[in-house]
């Protein structure tokens, strides 16, 4: 009787065992297949480096009025930047949100990445571009000041 | 007064059929692999598009600001092999490792290195959700709160509003709050075993490398008053315990291993907190109902701190509150730190004035948003709630017992019967239609209580899950090699200059670093001389951390680097100069090659003593480990010990300490006083049966 009773406790607890394993295996797979998907999604396709006057997948026409776009925006973003008053950072933040945002809007526009549109617009600032009615960006920022409120 | 603390695991309930039954969902929820698949299910689905569109992030400015910190880390790491302890991608170059929301240091980094930025990333956040999950589940266990409530404490929490709000905000460093239950329950543990708080300055190293720049100090306040609790409760208590001291005593080693894993990180804090803190000055207080807003009511229009955003469910405020109305024995620990943590929600001049006094206190006045502590009190809510389903569960059983067996009690007692007969005996007597539906009672009693737990659970989830649904939704930058340059940037699309190789002087961080006036965003070359005349220069290498240039020189000049001065920078060749707040160096005259080099004495010693601690606490815990390997091999078969080691790790939380509560746990009597071996190795003392410890009232 007692020995009965040993092997069917030996019995649960092998099956217990069993079942530990097969679970713990089975909780792996799962993460796997979970992992297996997020690494298999496609990945965003490189910009194409350049080509003649194509750069970062645009033809030069089209960058620089892209970039004469933004610049007709400018004076506008910095009359509304100069409503925040007291700290030159905080008009600089608000700036710059002005100009991301028309980034974004203009990478819709012309069915580009606004990755590409930053590109236009770091070549425009770093080559001065100027269309003759706008002054170019300036290349230089307000430097990080934060508020302690 | 012992009864103000947690006992160890309860055992299932003293009658034998009952007992049975309800030891369904702890028999269920004590396969780890079972638990696992729930868990990452649950995770899986939480996550959502942020997990099966991994190139995407937020649309708010801290998720690029967080997505470009990964990625400036990754860069360094997986395509220079660097430790990233300056970021050349960010205002112009800052100090990366001074900089407390960056997670370079992080062990997730390594999940971004195996399987890609974004990918890695992500996984990342899923694998915090399980381990949060999994580390409520053992806390609540740890507590006595078995099967489903245990189940609904860990969902309750780990999907409660402020998570969700974190993932909406931008702030992936957050989910470092997910580890909290890691580290309660190594501390609780370590108050008897010294080894339990060495894993828990493990797990809060790993919070503060996450970017813990607010999950580090506000862990660390509550872990404070959790200790504080506990040291009070075994200062007062008669019985045999830790001493009042231990529970202070675990908390400072477990800030010691803390300190010492993360040096690399710390060390460099420490000296950026010193030169350039931010301390706020504005007060900002949350009255009482707006808090309890924030954690009670549904949210409708979202917000930093908008109605709902920290949700940690209706029902399980209900759960919460059946826990109070049964008084016990948990009920004192779980309602005095769930209301500390709403007194700190409420901020300057809130409750009791707790936020106050911790604004006194080093760096804790560099802390802002006081009203995050909700998720500690969402915490604390969920662990009483799942007491509360626990309680419910058990009453409920009982109800139904005392039902089909009190007839056949009371026919015993008038026919002059053993006044010890046994309920089994007793319910030969009883009424068979009692006995025949005793067991559908059973069962419809534990459905009722398994729906409640689900409604509870799933309350919290949808809620906070159709927020998260919302938020993946701005792709990740497309990749572009060119030679680094600074510009002009934007603090708006602050991940898309790493991501082409260009740092971005427009910038929004969260300390003050020193920025200079003189950098430009329209440089033709990243390093200049002086004096132009005085000779040529020619980039060779540039790395983040070196730059290789070949020099030629006809007199001694000067070198200036468009990027912002830091004394970590050295020159193989002349000495290093601080020019308008641009990197410099004056340099002799001739021909050679100049190595710049970013080499911080901070952080090499930081990176040092980090080293040393994890191999040292590896090599420790290995042996341990190894030991105990061999010791169950020697004694079980095979199948037994795979289970065994699959269950090790995780079940107790760390190598090598054993959980004797487990042990011997079948197979006793069943209604006689059980002996409980403590929580911790050395501790033993009498316990009730379950019954009467879920009885149990406050002293």
């Amino acid at each position: 009787m007692k020995g009965s009773r040993l092997s069917t406790q030996m019995l649960r607890r092998r099956g217990r065992a069993a079942l530990q394993i097969v679970a713990f295996l089975a909780a792996l797979g799962l993460f796997a297949a979970v992992v297996a998907r997020v690494v298999g999604a496609p990945a965003p396709a490189p910009i194409p480096g350049p080509d003649g006057s194509t750069r970062f997948g645009i033809p030069l026409s089209q960058r620089k009025a892209i970039y004469e776009t933004i610049l007709s925006q400018v004076h506008r973003w910095r009359r509304n930047a100069a409503m925040v008053r007291h700290r030159a950072f905080n008009r600089h933040v608000v700036f710059m949100a002005q100009l991301s945002a028309h980034v974004r809007r203009l990478a819709v526009r012309h069915h580009v990445s606004a990755t590409q549109l930053w590109l236009v617009v770091d070549e425009g600032i770093r080559n001065h571009w100027t269309s003759g009615r706008y002054p170019p960006l300036p290349a230089t920022v307000v430097p990080l000041s934060l508020t302690t409120r | 007064m012992s009864a103000l603390v947690a006992g160890p695991p309860a055992r299932a309930a003293a009658n034998p059929t009952t007992g049975e039954l309800r030891s369904i969902s702890k028999a269920i929820t004590g396969i780890v692999g079972l638990r696992w698949i729930l868990w990452i299910g649950l995770a899986t689905l939480f996550l959502g598009d942020g997990l099966w569109k991994p190139y995407s992030v937020g649309t708010t400015q801290d998720w690029r600001l967080q997505a470009h910190m990964t990625q400036s880390s990754h860069r360094s790491i997986a395509r220079y092999g660097q430790f990233p302890a300056w970021d050349p991608y960010e205002c112009g170059g800052i100090y990366g490792s001074g900089n407390l929301q960056n997670n370079g240091s992080s062990p997730t980094q390594l999940l971004a290195w195996i399987f890609g930025l974004m990918p890695g990333w992500k996984i990342a956040m899923l694998l915090m959700f399980i381990l949060g999950l999994e580390g409520g589940f053992l806390y609540a266990r740890w507590l006595g709160i078995d099967g489903l409530g245990a189940v609904l404490a860990a969902c309750a929490f780990c999907f409660s509003g402020r998570f969700a709000q974190a993932l909406i905000d931008g702030h992936p460093h957050f989910l470092g709050f997910l580890l909290f239950p890691w580290v309660v329950l190594s501390l609780e543990k370590g108050f008897r075993d010294w080894r339990w708080t060495v894993l828990g300055g493990l797990f809060m190293a790993w919070i503060f490398a996450d970017g813990g720049a607010v999950s580090t100090p506000m862990t660390a306040m509550v872990l404070l008053f959790h200790t504080i609790y506990f040291s009070v409760c075994f200062a007062v208590s008669r019985d045999p315990g830790p001493r009042w001291f231990r529970p202070p005593v675990a908390l400072a080693a477990m800030a010691l291993v803390t300190a010492l894993v993360s040096a690399v990180i710390l060390l460099p804090a420490l000296s950026s907190w010193a030169e350039a803190p931010r301390v706020w000055t504005r007060p900002q207080h949350f009255p009482l109902p707006r808090i309890l807003g924030l954690l009670f009511i549904k949210p409708t229009l979202g917000g930093l701190i908008g109605v709902g955003t920290s949700y940690a469910g209706e029902l399980t405020l209900g759960l919460f509150l059946a826990m109070l109305l049964f008084r016990d024995r948990l009920t004192p620990q779980l309602l005095v730190l769930f209301v500390v943590a709403v007194a700190l929600s409420t901020g300057d001049h809130g409750l009791f004035g707790i936020y106050d006094w911790q604004k006194k206190l080093p760096l804790f006045r560099n802390l802002r948003h006081p009203f995050r502590y909700t998720l500690f009190a969402a915490f604390y809510l969920a662990l009483g709630a799942g007491r509360g389903l626990a309680l419910l569960e058990h009453h409920l059983l009982e109800l139904v017992e005392r039902w089909s067996g009190r007839a056949g009690i009371a026919t015993a007692a008038r026919g002059g019967g053993d006044g010890d007969a046994s309920t089994e005996g007793a319910r030969e007597r009883a009424p068979r239609w009692r006995v025949a539906l005793r067991y559908p009672a059973i069962v419809l009693g534990l459905m009722l209580v398994a729906g409640l737990g689900y409604l509870a659970s799933a309350e919290v989830y949808r809620v906070n899950r159709k927020r998260v649904a919302k938020v993946f939704t701005v792709p990740t930058p497309r990749p572009f090699e060119q030679p680094f340059h600074q510009s002009v940037g934007s603090p708006h699309a602050a991940n898309v200059w790493s991501a082409v190789n260009l740092g971005s002087l427009s910038c929004i961080q969260a300390q003050p670093f020193p920025i200079s006036k003189e950098l430009r965003g329209d440089r033709t070359s990243e390093l200049f001389l002086s004096d132009p005349r005085a000779g040529t220069l020619r980039l060779v290498e540039w790395t983040p951390h070196r730059i290789r240039l070949d020099v030629a020189l006809a007199y001694r000049t000067g070198l200036i680097a468009n990027m912002n001065y830091h004394r970590g920078w050295r020159v193989d060749h002349g000495t290093v100069t601080n020019y308008k707040g641009l990197q410099g160096a004056t340099l002799p005259k001739g021909r050679y090659r100049l190595t710049l080099t970013f080499s911080d004495p901070r952080v090499n010693l930081g990176m040092l003593i980090s080293l040393l601690t994890l191999f040292g606490i590896a090599g420790f815990f290995g042996v341990g480990l190894c030991r105990r390997w061999s010791r169950r091999s020697g004694s079980e078969s095979t199948l037994a010990a795979g289970a065994a080691i699959a269950q090790v790790g995780f079940e107790s939380g760390a190598v090598g300490v054993p959980r004797r509560e487990d042990q011997k746990e079948h197979d006793r009597p069943a209604d006689e006083g059980v002996r409980h071996v403590g929580r911790g190795a050395d501790e033993v003392q009498d316990q009730p049966a379950d019954g009467d410890a879920l009885r149990e009232g406050p002293a």
